[in-house]
Protein backbone atom coordinates (compact mmCIF):
# COMPACT_ATOMS: atom_id res chain seq x y z
CA UNK A 1 0.00 0.00 0.00
CA UNK A 2 2.73 2.39 0.81
CA UNK A 3 4.45 1.71 -2.81
CA UNK A 4 1.00 2.41 -4.20
CA UNK A 5 0.34 5.72 -2.76
CA UNK A 6 4.26 6.65 -3.65
CA UNK A 7 3.59 5.65 -7.12
CA UNK A 8 0.32 8.59 -6.93
CA UNK A 9 1.97 11.19 -4.59
CA UNK A 10 4.49 11.16 -7.53
CA UNK A 11 2.44 11.35 -10.71
CA UNK A 12 0.84 14.21 -8.42
CA UNK A 13 4.30 15.97 -8.22
CA UNK A 14 5.15 15.66 -11.54
CA UNK A 15 1.71 17.22 -12.06
CA UNK A 16 2.31 19.95 -10.11
CA UNK A 17 5.64 20.65 -11.89
CA UNK A 18 4.74 20.71 -14.96
CA UNK A 19 1.46 23.47 -14.18
CA UNK A 20 4.34 25.50 -12.53
CA UNK A 21 6.79 24.77 -15.64
CA UNK A 22 3.37 26.17 -17.64
CA UNK A 23 2.56 28.41 -15.57
CA UNK A 24 5.70 30.80 -15.77
CA UNK A 25 6.75 29.54 -19.89
CA UNK A 26 6.48 32.79 -21.72
CA UNK A 27 3.05 34.12 -23.78
CA UNK A 28 5.02 34.13 -27.50
CA UNK A 29 6.08 30.28 -26.40
CA UNK A 30 2.15 29.30 -25.70
CA UNK A 31 0.89 31.46 -28.96
CA UNK A 32 3.62 29.28 -30.68
CA UNK A 33 2.85 26.04 -29.34
CA UNK A 34 -1.36 26.99 -30.00
CA UNK A 35 -0.23 27.57 -33.87
CA UNK A 36 1.70 24.69 -34.68
CA UNK A 37 -0.88 22.56 -33.34
CA UNK A 38 -3.55 24.04 -35.10
CA UNK A 39 -1.55 23.46 -38.29
CA UNK A 40 -0.80 20.07 -37.31
CA UNK A 41 -3.82 19.15 -37.40
CA UNK A 42 -5.36 21.59 -40.01
CA UNK A 43 -4.55 19.19 -42.82
CA UNK A 44 -6.95 16.11 -41.12
CA UNK A 45 -9.82 18.50 -41.22
CA UNK A 46 -9.27 19.72 -44.48
CA UNK A 47 -9.05 15.91 -45.69
CA UNK A 48 -12.48 15.07 -44.13
CA UNK A 49 -13.66 17.50 -45.09
CA UNK A 50 -12.67 17.12 -48.74
CA UNK A 51 -13.69 12.86 -48.30
CA UNK A 52 -16.98 14.07 -47.16
CA UNK A 53 -17.42 16.36 -50.81
CA UNK A 54 -16.58 12.95 -52.42
CA UNK A 55 -19.38 11.49 -50.70
CA UNK A 56 -21.49 13.53 -51.67
CA UNK A 57 -20.48 13.57 -55.18
CA UNK A 58 -21.10 10.09 -55.25
CA UNK A 59 -24.30 10.30 -54.43
CA UNK A 60 -25.67 12.99 -56.57
CA UNK A 61 -23.43 10.64 -59.24
CA UNK A 62 -26.54 8.44 -58.73
CA UNK A 63 -29.07 10.99 -59.59
CA UNK A 64 -30.74 9.68 -63.02
CA UNK A 65 -30.90 11.94 -66.19
CA UNK A 66 -34.05 13.02 -66.18
CA UNK A 67 -33.08 14.62 -62.42
CA UNK A 68 -30.30 16.88 -64.01
CA UNK A 69 -32.05 18.06 -66.86
CA UNK A 70 -34.66 19.26 -64.26
CA UNK A 71 -31.93 20.71 -62.18
CA UNK A 72 -30.12 22.17 -64.97
CA UNK A 73 -34.22 23.72 -66.58
CA UNK A 74 -34.10 25.07 -62.88
CA UNK A 75 -31.12 26.94 -62.66
CA UNK A 76 -31.21 28.32 -66.48
CA UNK A 77 -34.60 29.74 -64.78
CA UNK A 78 -32.40 31.38 -61.89
CA UNK A 79 -29.88 32.25 -64.19
CA UNK A 80 -31.76 34.26 -66.43
CA UNK A 81 -33.39 36.00 -63.32
CA UNK A 82 -29.92 36.92 -62.05
CA UNK A 83 -28.97 38.30 -65.41
CA UNK A 84 -31.72 40.53 -64.79
CA UNK A 85 -31.14 41.61 -61.46
CA UNK A 86 -27.42 42.25 -62.30
CA UNK A 87 -28.78 44.61 -64.88
CA UNK A 88 -30.77 46.38 -62.21
CA UNK A 89 -28.14 46.56 -59.86
CA UNK A 90 -25.20 47.72 -62.31
CA UNK A 91 -27.53 50.80 -63.22
CA UNK A 92 -28.01 51.22 -59.46
CA UNK A 93 -24.76 50.86 -58.73
CA UNK A 94 -24.19 53.95 -61.47
CA UNK A 95 -26.51 55.94 -60.09
CA UNK A 96 -24.81 55.75 -56.85
CA UNK A 97 -21.61 57.05 -58.36
CA UNK A 98 -22.78 59.49 -59.77
CA UNK A 99 -24.97 60.91 -56.70
CA UNK A 100 -21.20 60.31 -54.52
CA UNK A 101 -19.53 62.80 -57.47
CA UNK A 102 -22.59 65.09 -57.28
CA UNK A 103 -22.55 65.35 -53.46
CA UNK A 104 -18.59 65.02 -52.76
CA UNK A 105 -19.49 61.76 -50.88
CA UNK A 106 -17.00 59.17 -49.40
CA UNK A 107 -17.62 55.72 -51.46
CA UNK A 108 -19.02 52.97 -49.91
CA UNK A 109 -16.15 50.16 -49.13
CA UNK A 110 -15.87 47.38 -52.19
CA UNK A 111 -15.72 43.84 -51.43
CA UNK A 112 -14.94 40.55 -53.20
CA UNK A 113 -16.54 37.44 -51.98
CA UNK A 114 -14.33 34.42 -50.97
CA UNK A 115 -16.25 31.33 -50.85
CA UNK A 116 -15.30 28.39 -48.70
CA UNK A 117 -16.71 25.42 -47.45
CA UNK A 118 -16.82 24.82 -44.01
CA UNK A 119 -14.79 22.26 -42.88
CA UNK A 120 -15.88 21.80 -38.81
CA UNK A 121 -18.65 23.40 -36.54
CA UNK A 122 -18.15 23.40 -33.19
CA UNK A 123 -20.94 25.04 -31.56
CA UNK A 124 -21.24 24.28 -27.71
CA UNK A 125 -22.36 26.63 -24.47
CA UNK A 126 -19.85 28.43 -24.54
CA UNK A 127 -18.39 29.15 -27.83
CA UNK A 128 -19.96 28.76 -31.56
CA UNK A 129 -17.67 28.88 -34.25
CA UNK A 130 -16.76 27.66 -37.88
CA UNK A 131 -13.52 26.44 -39.56
CA UNK A 132 -13.67 27.23 -43.00
CA UNK A 133 -11.44 25.74 -45.85
CA UNK A 134 -9.51 29.09 -46.40
CA UNK A 135 -7.13 30.99 -44.96
CA UNK A 136 -4.11 33.50 -45.18
CA UNK A 137 -3.17 31.76 -48.97
CA UNK A 138 -6.64 33.32 -49.71
CA UNK A 139 -5.89 37.18 -48.06
CA UNK A 140 -8.50 36.06 -45.31
CA UNK A 141 -7.63 38.57 -42.06
CA UNK A 142 -9.01 38.54 -38.61
CA UNK A 143 -12.27 40.72 -38.38
CA UNK A 144 -13.33 39.94 -42.07
CA UNK A 145 -16.88 39.85 -42.33
CA UNK A 146 -18.87 36.14 -43.22
CA UNK A 147 -21.96 35.74 -44.81
CA UNK A 148 -24.33 32.88 -46.51
CA UNK A 149 -27.26 33.15 -48.58
CA UNK A 150 -29.32 33.76 -45.25
CA UNK A 151 -27.46 36.64 -44.12
CA UNK A 152 -24.67 37.05 -41.90
CA UNK A 153 -22.84 34.08 -40.40
CA UNK A 154 -20.09 35.91 -38.33
CA UNK A 155 -16.78 37.33 -38.65
CA UNK A 156 -13.08 35.74 -38.78
CA UNK A 157 -11.38 35.63 -35.26
CA UNK A 158 -8.16 33.46 -36.01
CA UNK A 159 -6.62 32.97 -39.45
CA UNK A 160 -4.14 29.88 -40.21
CA UNK A 161 -2.46 29.35 -43.02
CA UNK A 162 -4.92 27.24 -45.18
CA UNK A 163 -8.06 27.29 -42.79
CA UNK A 164 -9.65 29.90 -40.84
CA UNK A 165 -11.61 30.21 -37.56
CA UNK A 166 -15.31 32.27 -38.15
CA UNK A 167 -17.11 33.38 -34.71
CA UNK A 168 -20.56 32.85 -35.65
CA UNK A 169 -23.25 35.58 -35.06
CA UNK A 170 -24.76 32.91 -32.37
CA UNK A 171 -22.05 33.23 -30.26
CA UNK A 172 -22.64 34.77 -27.19
CA UNK A 173 -19.28 36.92 -27.33
CA UNK A 174 -20.76 38.30 -30.41
CA UNK A 175 -21.98 41.48 -30.75
CA UNK A 176 -22.23 44.39 -33.37
CA UNK A 177 -24.40 47.43 -34.42
CA UNK A 178 -27.32 46.84 -36.35
CA UNK A 179 -30.78 48.26 -37.39
CA UNK A 180 -34.30 47.17 -38.70
CA UNK A 181 -35.35 46.84 -42.06
CA UNK A 182 -36.83 50.59 -43.44
CA UNK A 183 -35.52 52.76 -40.16
CA UNK A 184 -32.11 53.84 -39.79
CA UNK A 185 -31.44 54.44 -35.97
CA UNK A 186 -28.98 51.77 -34.54
CA UNK A 187 -29.49 48.98 -32.30
CA UNK A 188 -27.42 46.89 -30.25
CA UNK A 189 -27.03 43.06 -31.39
CA UNK A 190 -25.71 40.37 -29.29
CA UNK A 191 -25.38 36.34 -29.84
CA UNK A 192 -27.70 34.21 -27.69
CA UNK A 193 -27.09 31.13 -25.25
CA UNK A 194 -28.52 28.70 -27.53
CA UNK A 195 -30.19 26.02 -26.03
CA UNK A 196 -30.31 22.24 -27.33
CA UNK A 197 -32.33 21.16 -29.51
CA UNK A 198 -33.75 24.44 -30.70
CA UNK A 199 -33.20 26.91 -33.78
CA UNK A 200 -30.25 29.51 -32.77
CA UNK A 201 -31.05 33.56 -31.39
CA UNK A 202 -29.51 36.25 -30.17
CA UNK A 203 -30.62 39.10 -28.35
CA UNK A 204 -31.21 43.26 -29.66
CA UNK A 205 -31.16 46.00 -27.17
CA UNK A 206 -31.34 49.69 -27.56
CA UNK A 207 -34.26 50.03 -29.14
CA UNK A 208 -36.56 52.69 -29.38
CA UNK A 209 -39.78 52.56 -27.50
CA UNK A 210 -41.94 53.37 -30.50
CA UNK A 211 -40.79 50.06 -32.55
CA UNK A 212 -43.18 47.68 -32.82
CA UNK A 213 -42.86 43.64 -33.51
CA UNK A 214 -45.66 41.11 -33.49
CA UNK A 215 -45.68 37.48 -33.96
CA UNK A 216 -48.07 38.60 -37.33
CA UNK A 217 -45.39 41.53 -38.54
CA UNK A 218 -41.67 40.78 -36.81
CA UNK A 219 -39.25 42.65 -37.92
CA UNK A 220 -36.18 42.29 -39.71
CA UNK A 221 -32.82 43.05 -38.43
CA UNK A 222 -30.41 43.97 -40.41
CA UNK A 223 -26.58 44.52 -40.44
CA UNK A 224 -25.51 48.13 -40.10
CA UNK A 225 -22.01 49.55 -41.98
CA UNK A 226 -21.58 51.67 -38.60
CA UNK A 227 -19.10 48.88 -37.19
CA UNK A 228 -17.22 48.77 -40.46
CA UNK A 229 -17.05 45.30 -40.62
CA UNK A 230 -20.31 44.47 -42.59
CA UNK A 231 -22.18 46.13 -45.43
CA UNK A 232 -25.25 47.23 -44.99
CA UNK A 233 -28.85 45.58 -45.08
CA UNK A 234 -27.61 42.14 -44.77
CA UNK A 235 -30.16 40.05 -43.02
CA UNK A 236 -29.37 39.26 -38.93
CA UNK A 237 -32.75 37.73 -37.78
CA UNK A 238 -36.45 38.54 -37.05
CA UNK A 239 -37.71 40.27 -33.67
CA UNK A 240 -41.42 38.97 -32.94
CA UNK A 241 -42.06 40.33 -29.18
CA UNK A 242 -40.14 43.45 -27.80
CA UNK A 243 -40.46 44.25 -24.40
CA UNK A 244 -39.56 47.18 -22.57
CA UNK A 245 -35.94 48.17 -20.30
CA UNK A 246 -36.63 48.69 -16.83
CA UNK A 247 -36.25 52.96 -17.32
CA UNK A 248 -38.74 52.64 -19.88
CA UNK A 249 -36.52 54.53 -22.84
CA UNK A 250 -35.94 51.14 -24.88
CA UNK A 251 -36.64 48.52 -25.62
CA UNK A 252 -35.18 44.88 -26.17
CA UNK A 253 -36.30 41.07 -27.47
CA UNK A 254 -34.44 38.14 -28.83
CA UNK A 255 -33.95 37.48 -32.39
CA UNK A 256 -34.79 34.46 -33.97
CA UNK A 257 -31.30 33.43 -36.16
CA UNK A 258 -32.33 31.49 -39.59
CA UNK A 259 -32.39 27.46 -38.72
CA UNK A 260 -29.38 26.83 -41.98
CA UNK A 261 -26.91 29.04 -39.62
CA UNK A 262 -26.04 25.70 -37.50
CA UNK A 263 -25.90 23.51 -40.84
CA UNK A 264 -24.18 25.83 -42.69
CA UNK A 265 -21.62 24.15 -45.41
CA UNK A 266 -20.49 26.98 -47.36
CA UNK A 267 -19.85 30.57 -46.49
CA UNK A 268 -18.68 33.45 -48.37
CA UNK A 269 -16.00 36.01 -46.64
CA UNK A 270 -16.01 39.60 -47.36
CA UNK A 271 -12.51 40.20 -48.40
CA UNK A 272 -12.16 44.16 -48.78
CA UNK A 273 -10.93 45.51 -51.95
CA UNK A 274 -7.53 47.83 -52.18
CA UNK A 275 -8.08 50.95 -54.01
CA UNK A 276 -6.32 49.26 -56.67
CA UNK A 277 -8.05 46.59 -56.97
CA UNK A 278 -11.48 48.93 -56.83
CA UNK A 279 -10.19 50.36 -59.96
CA UNK A 280 -9.82 47.35 -61.75
CA UNK A 281 -12.83 46.51 -63.88
CA UNK B 1 7.16 -3.82 -32.60
CA UNK B 2 9.00 -1.53 -30.38
CA UNK B 3 7.81 -0.23 -27.15
CA UNK B 4 7.37 3.10 -28.77
CA UNK B 5 5.99 2.25 -32.13
CA UNK B 6 3.39 0.09 -29.95
CA UNK B 7 2.11 3.50 -27.97
CA UNK B 8 2.66 5.26 -31.36
CA UNK B 9 -0.04 3.28 -33.16
CA UNK B 10 -1.94 3.63 -29.71
CA UNK B 11 -1.60 7.30 -29.94
CA UNK B 12 -2.91 7.47 -33.80
CA UNK B 13 -5.91 5.19 -32.90
CA UNK B 14 -6.43 7.73 -30.68
CA UNK B 15 -6.01 10.11 -32.67
CA UNK B 16 -8.54 8.98 -35.00
CA UNK B 17 -10.70 8.82 -32.41
CA UNK B 18 -10.36 12.13 -31.97
CA UNK B 19 -11.17 13.09 -35.32
CA UNK B 20 -14.09 11.08 -35.64
CA UNK B 21 -15.91 12.96 -32.38
CA UNK B 22 -14.78 15.85 -34.30
CA UNK B 23 -17.15 14.81 -37.20
CA UNK B 24 -20.25 13.56 -35.09
CA UNK B 25 -20.04 17.25 -33.21
CA UNK B 26 -20.41 17.91 -37.06
CA UNK B 27 -23.37 16.64 -38.10
CA UNK B 28 -25.26 17.07 -34.22
CA UNK B 29 -24.58 20.84 -34.78
CA UNK B 30 -27.69 21.19 -36.60
CA UNK B 31 -29.66 19.77 -33.42
CA UNK B 32 -27.69 22.27 -31.26
CA UNK B 33 -26.13 19.22 -29.28
CA UNK B 34 -21.89 18.87 -28.88
CA UNK B 35 -20.59 15.92 -27.06
CA UNK B 36 -17.64 16.38 -24.88
CA UNK B 37 -15.57 12.78 -25.31
CA UNK B 38 -12.04 14.03 -23.74
CA UNK B 39 -12.35 11.52 -21.12
CA UNK B 40 -11.86 8.66 -23.40
CA UNK B 41 -8.79 10.08 -25.11
CA UNK B 42 -7.08 9.58 -21.93
CA UNK B 43 -8.64 7.12 -20.36
CA UNK B 44 -6.29 4.09 -21.22
CA UNK B 45 -3.11 6.30 -20.88
CA UNK B 46 -4.52 7.19 -17.43
CA UNK B 47 -5.51 3.58 -16.14
CA UNK B 48 -3.20 0.85 -17.91
CA UNK B 49 0.01 2.58 -19.09
CA UNK B 50 2.83 3.60 -17.31
CA UNK B 51 3.45 7.36 -15.63
CA UNK B 52 6.20 9.05 -18.42
CA UNK B 53 4.56 8.13 -21.13
CA UNK B 54 0.83 8.24 -20.35
CA UNK B 55 1.63 11.85 -18.85
CA UNK B 56 3.64 12.85 -22.24
CA UNK B 57 0.66 11.54 -24.12
CA UNK B 58 -1.79 13.49 -22.10
CA UNK B 59 0.20 16.27 -23.06
CA UNK B 60 0.21 16.24 -26.44
CA UNK B 61 -3.39 15.65 -26.56
CA UNK B 62 -4.02 18.51 -24.26
CA UNK B 63 -2.21 21.04 -26.70
CA UNK B 64 -3.75 19.09 -29.68
CA UNK B 65 -7.31 19.87 -28.13
CA UNK B 66 -6.66 23.13 -26.51
CA UNK B 67 -5.29 24.75 -30.14
CA UNK B 68 -8.29 23.69 -31.92
CA UNK B 69 -10.72 25.49 -29.07
CA UNK B 70 -11.05 28.97 -28.66
CA UNK B 71 -10.23 29.12 -24.96
CA UNK B 72 -7.33 31.02 -23.20
CA UNK B 73 -4.21 29.31 -23.33
CA UNK B 74 -4.00 25.93 -21.72
CA UNK B 75 -7.24 25.37 -20.33
CA UNK B 76 -7.56 22.18 -21.98
CA UNK B 77 -3.91 21.14 -21.09
CA UNK B 78 -4.97 21.81 -17.12
CA UNK B 79 -7.98 20.17 -17.85
CA UNK B 80 -6.33 16.76 -19.40
CA UNK B 81 -3.45 16.81 -16.87
CA UNK B 82 -6.62 17.21 -13.87
CA UNK B 83 -7.84 14.40 -15.85
CA UNK B 84 -5.02 11.90 -15.84
CA UNK B 85 -4.59 12.43 -12.01
CA UNK B 86 -8.02 11.38 -11.26
CA UNK B 87 -7.28 8.16 -13.80
CA UNK B 88 -4.34 7.86 -11.81
CA UNK B 89 -5.81 8.49 -8.66
CA UNK B 90 -8.40 5.96 -9.66
CA UNK B 91 -5.89 2.81 -10.28
CA UNK B 92 -6.10 1.69 -7.33
CA UNK B 93 -9.51 2.39 -6.22
CA UNK B 94 -10.94 0.83 -8.47
CA UNK B 95 -10.70 -2.94 -10.29
CA UNK B 96 -9.53 -1.94 -13.95
CA UNK B 97 -10.72 -5.18 -15.08
CA UNK B 98 -13.97 -4.28 -14.03
CA UNK B 99 -16.04 -2.99 -16.92
CA UNK B 100 -18.48 -0.83 -14.31
CA UNK B 101 -15.83 0.48 -12.63
CA UNK B 102 -14.34 1.58 -15.75
CA UNK B 103 -17.08 3.00 -17.02
CA UNK B 104 -18.32 5.03 -14.03
CA UNK B 105 -15.10 6.47 -13.42
CA UNK B 106 -14.60 7.75 -16.89
CA UNK B 107 -17.97 9.13 -16.65
CA UNK B 108 -17.24 10.58 -12.95
CA UNK B 109 -14.02 12.07 -14.62
CA UNK B 110 -16.24 13.36 -17.65
CA UNK B 111 -18.88 14.87 -16.01
CA UNK B 112 -16.71 16.91 -13.47
CA UNK B 113 -14.43 18.01 -16.04
CA UNK B 114 -17.74 19.59 -17.95
CA UNK B 115 -18.72 21.25 -14.86
CA UNK B 116 -15.54 22.82 -14.60
CA UNK B 117 -15.04 23.97 -17.71
CA UNK B 118 -19.02 25.34 -17.80
CA UNK B 119 -18.04 27.26 -14.45
CA UNK B 120 -15.03 28.51 -16.20
CA UNK B 121 -15.70 29.28 -19.56
CA UNK B 122 -19.51 30.90 -19.11
CA UNK B 123 -18.48 32.37 -16.24
CA UNK B 124 -20.56 35.64 -17.67
CA UNK B 125 -23.66 33.44 -18.20
CA UNK B 126 -23.79 31.25 -15.20
CA UNK B 127 -27.17 33.13 -14.13
CA UNK B 128 -28.94 32.12 -17.52
CA UNK B 129 -31.40 29.46 -17.03
CA UNK B 130 -30.43 28.34 -21.09
CA UNK B 131 -27.02 28.18 -20.12
CA UNK B 132 -27.41 25.52 -17.66
CA UNK B 133 -30.31 24.14 -19.85
CA UNK B 134 -27.88 23.65 -22.51
CA UNK B 135 -24.69 22.67 -20.32
CA UNK B 136 -27.17 20.02 -18.55
CA UNK B 137 -28.18 18.30 -22.18
CA UNK B 138 -24.45 18.46 -23.26
CA UNK B 139 -23.44 16.67 -19.83
CA UNK B 140 -26.26 14.13 -20.35
CA UNK B 141 -25.88 12.80 -23.71
CA UNK B 142 -22.39 13.16 -23.19
CA UNK B 143 -21.92 11.01 -19.79
CA UNK B 144 -24.18 8.85 -21.42
CA UNK B 145 -22.03 8.30 -24.90
CA UNK B 146 -18.77 7.37 -22.15
CA UNK B 147 -20.29 5.04 -20.08
CA UNK B 148 -21.31 3.16 -22.96
CA UNK B 149 -17.86 3.38 -25.49
CA UNK B 150 -15.64 3.71 -22.20
CA UNK B 151 -15.00 -0.42 -21.80
CA UNK B 152 -15.35 -0.97 -25.42
CA UNK B 153 -12.69 1.52 -26.21
CA UNK B 154 -10.01 0.30 -23.52
CA UNK B 155 -10.89 -3.04 -24.33
CA UNK B 156 -9.94 -2.22 -28.00
CA UNK B 157 -6.82 -0.76 -27.39
CA UNK B 158 -5.67 -3.57 -24.28
CA UNK B 159 -6.62 -6.32 -27.19
CA UNK B 160 -4.13 -4.34 -29.77
CA UNK B 161 -1.15 -4.19 -26.97
CA UNK B 162 -2.00 -8.04 -26.12
CA UNK B 163 -1.85 -8.66 -30.08
CA UNK B 164 1.40 -6.80 -30.65
CA UNK B 165 3.37 -8.59 -27.93
CA UNK B 166 2.29 -6.33 -24.48
CA UNK B 167 1.21 -8.10 -22.03
CA UNK B 168 -0.38 -5.46 -20.01
CA UNK B 169 -1.80 -7.71 -17.21
CA UNK B 170 1.29 -8.98 -15.82
CA UNK B 171 2.28 -5.38 -15.68
CA UNK B 172 -0.39 -3.74 -13.86
CA UNK B 173 -0.46 -6.83 -11.24
CA UNK B 174 3.17 -5.96 -10.70
CA UNK B 175 3.14 -2.20 -10.23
Amino acid sequence: MPRNLTYQVKSLLLVALLLLLWWFTPVFAKRWSGVVFQEFQAPAWTALSYLGDLRSYWTIRTHGKSDLIEAGVDLARLNSAYALRNQRADSIENELERLETFFDLPSYPEYRYEVARVIRRDLTAWWQTLVIRKGLNYGIEPGQAVVFSGGVVGRIVSVNAYTATVELLSSPRFRIAAHFEEDPRPVQFQGGINPALRTASGTVATIPADVVASHKAPLRLTSSRLGGIFPDGLTLGYVYHLEPSPDGLFQSGVVRLDARLQGVREVAVLVPLSPREESEP
Amino acid sequence: MSDNGRISLLFLFNLILYFLVGEANNSLSALNVSLHLDVLFVLFFGLYIGRSIGLLYTLLFGFLTNASHPVPVGTYLVGYLFLWMFLVWSQHRIRRQNSRHVRSIATIAQVLLIICLSLFLGRQSLGSGSFWQRTFFDLMSSALVVYFLAWPWCRFQHRMLHSMGWNLDAQLTHR
